[in-house]
């Protein structure tokens, strides 16, 4: 049904609970970092572009030479950094889920500035896995043929249908909401090139902020905020079943996909805080991304942290109590071996202290808490390494007669390079996203405000 | 003094000639398969100067995706300069109906290494389908993923990119809702 304007403008009930002047302060605060791009934001682009051209050349040289020579996969470790900074990204890209969908949908409104910044470092995050498993393939050639040939039975044929699915559901539920904002940039950005101006009319689809059209957006973002919280588990799930499925003695767990979860979700929301203090500190958007947010944010670290600490003491101590043998060398090389320092200061650093420090209130302000989840990120990087290369170390045949290299894995200079471009690459993503479209939805925030007595269907 | 140079250039002359004559001889080798008793076999002839050469070690090898399959144990060639292999007819031949043979001579005392490679149709094409489960299983081919898999596996697929799919529809329904403005 189509609403006439004097429908509308008889149910007044439904409007502003603050003024139109408030709502422009907010507007132009929220602007002001796609209005103007200043020195040291140059600066940063070009560092990461700087970056993302060295990993593009290192890719270069590792598909020009022999994989051979430019990396150190060999027989026993066939996954390296490549596989653990895919199952990294695959983590990291949970924050929309859980920062924008789960957040939403149980009526947790200190959601609606975060909400943008969830998703647009999700939707970096599911591309950048997926650079990073073709920079693992021997052929990446023959990409397509896991679809023209694959199994359908394979879960690594569900990871690249997950990921095409997810990616593509993420940027939908990224751009339907940019709808308004794209609107809003059209008519109050000023000086910016005819290009930019013509990219907002177009992508903002003849948005005008009637009844009807802001009908179709809550609706359409209801379905996909429903829809993207089984696919970001079943994405995590499925990563996890590539590793349950191959025969390695660590991994032979019916515990991992819950494992994997529960470790993205905690990486989700310390990914969260170090995004929300930089982009806080950055574009001086300290009245909308408040101590509040860090507060609720250090609250949630603890309960993921807890979350994740119970998996795993299932992962590790289960098997331990028992030490079979196929399971003692390889941890025992955690637990005291040649893993022990990077395993021991995982649990530190990725688990206990984030579970323990912001159980006080004076550890959820913005820099200790900045500084813990910085400790968290790390540490969850390390973790999916510490998942991935001893477990391929400890194969259930004895390891023979092979050349001792091959015994042991440490990335080499061009792995290294590619993985750090990955990240210059998602950095980059989230920063020009946010140079070129409000990263704090404009909308979202300003509904909020209204306390969610109903909708801004005449603010533009 | 004089004596003594003359020996001296005698002895490097004659260690010179020693030294051509123990350099190692070129030998080369030619590859031949026939029937013998509705056998295969293989034989190898080592020639050098024209000459059979007798008493070399030959091993003989097909070459399979990572490396060299030894076929029999090594073989001595007689006067004639002749080795013979039994040559096996069930070795799976490449895709293109062919296989590649290898005969090598490794660090002989006189002729040192050398080999030569050659092609034959002998061998069979391997049927694969015997690997695969001839039931629909989890571990089943490709064509054999148990039908409740992919009833399932459609199901879902279709369901969650329809979803989609109307979601993408629905923007471009803003598009057209643009009449009524306030």
């Amino acid at each position: 049904m189509i609403m006439t304007k004097n429908d509308i403008l008889l149910d007044k009930t439904t409007f502003e609970t603050f003024t139109q002047e408030e709502y422009m302060v907010m507007k132009s605060d929220l602007l002001q970092p796609v209005q103007k791009i200043g020195t040291w934001g140059k600066v940063w682009i070009g560092f990461l572009i700087t970056i993302c051209l060295l990993g593009i050349y290192a890719y270069y040289i590792q598909e020009s030479k022999s994989k051979y020579v430019t990396v150190s996969l060999r027989d026993y470790t066939m996954w390296g950094v490549y596989i653990s900074n895919f199952v990294f990204f695959v983590a990291l890209s949970l924050i929309g889920v859980l920062m924008s969908a789960v957040l939403k949908l149980t009526h947790f409104e200190w959601y609606r500035p975060l909400s943008r910044i969830a998703e647009i470092i999700a939707v970096a995050a599911i591309m950048l896995a997926g650079v990073s498993i073709v920079a693992a393939m021997g052929r990446p050639d023959r990409l397509h043929f896991l679809l023209l040939h694959g199994r359908i039975q394979s879960p690594i044929v569900w990871d690249i249908i997950v990921i095409m699915t997810y990616l593509v559901t993420s940027l939908i539920l990224l751009f339907i909401p940019l709808i308004p904002s794209l609107s809003t940039c059209k008519n109050h950005l000023t000086g910016k090139p005819k290009w930019q101006m013509k990219m907002y009319e177009i992508l903002s689809f003849g948005w005008e902020g009637t009844a009807e059209q802001w009908k179709i957006l809550k609706k359409s973002m209801k379905i996909l905020t429903v829809l993207v919280i089984p696919l970001g588990v079943s994405i995590h799930t499925v990563t996890a079943w590539l590793f349950a499925t191959t025969l390695r003695a660590e991994w032979d767990s019916t515990n991992f996909g819950a494992y994997f979860v529960s470790g993205a979700f905690l990486l989700g929301v310390a990914g969260m805080v170090v995004a929300v203090f930089v982009i806080r500190k950055a574009y001086n958007l300290e009245k909308y991304l408040t101590e509040m947010h860090f507060d609720k944010l250090g609250q949630a670290l603890v309960l993921m942290s807890f979350i994740y600490i119970y998996f795993n003491i299932n992962e590790y101590l289960v098997p331990a109590y028992k030490m079979s043998g196929l399971h003692a060398n390889h941890l025992l090389s955690l637990f005291t071996g040649e893993e022990a320092f990077f395993y021991w200061s995982v649990i530190l650093f990725g688990m206990v202290i984030p579970g323990i420090l912001p159980l006080f209130p004076k550890m959820r302000k913005p820099l200790p808490l900045f500084i813990i989840t910085i400790g968290v990120v790390i540490a969850a990087w390390f973790k999916r390494y510490l998942i991935v290369i001893p477990g391929l170390a400890h194969p259930y045949l004895p390891i023979q007669d092979v050349p001792n290299s091959w015994k042991h894995y440490s990335p080499s200079l061009v792995e290294m390079t590619i993985v750090a471009a990955t990240f210059a690459a998602m950095l980059l993503i989230v920063t020009l996203f946010s140079r070129f479209f409000p990263i704090i939805s404009v909308w979202e925030v300003a509904e909020g405000k209204l306390e969610g007595k109903d909708e801004i269907i005449n603010y533009k | 003094m004089k004596t003594f140079k003359y020996i001296l250039t005698l002895c490097f002359g004659v260690l010179f000639v020693l030294n051509i004559w123990a350099q190692e001889k070129e030998a080369t080798m030619t590859l031949s398969f026939a029937k013998v008793d509705s056998n295969d076999v293989c034989n190898v002839i080592v020639v050098s100067e024209g000459k059979p050469v007798a008493d070399v070690t030959v091993k003989l090898y097909v070459e399979r995706l990572f490396g060299l399959l030894p076929i029999g144990k090594d073989v001595t060639t007689d006067e004639m300069g002749l080795a013979t292999f039994e040559f096996p007819a069930n070795i799976p031949f490449n895709s293109d109906g062919k296989l590649i043979v290898f005969a090598e001579v490794e660090d002989d005392e006189n002729y040192g290494s050398f080999e030569i490679k050659s092609e034959t149709n002998i061998g069979v094409k391997e049927d694969l389908t015997k690997l695969e489960k001839a039931e629909r299983s989890l571990s089943g081919s490709r064509d054999n993923a148990p039908i409740y898999f992919i009833v399932a596996s459609i199901s879902i697929i279709t369901g969650i990119w329809g979803t989609l799919l109307y979601v993408v529809l629905q923007i471009f329904k803003i598009k057209r809702k643009k009449t009524v403005t306030i």
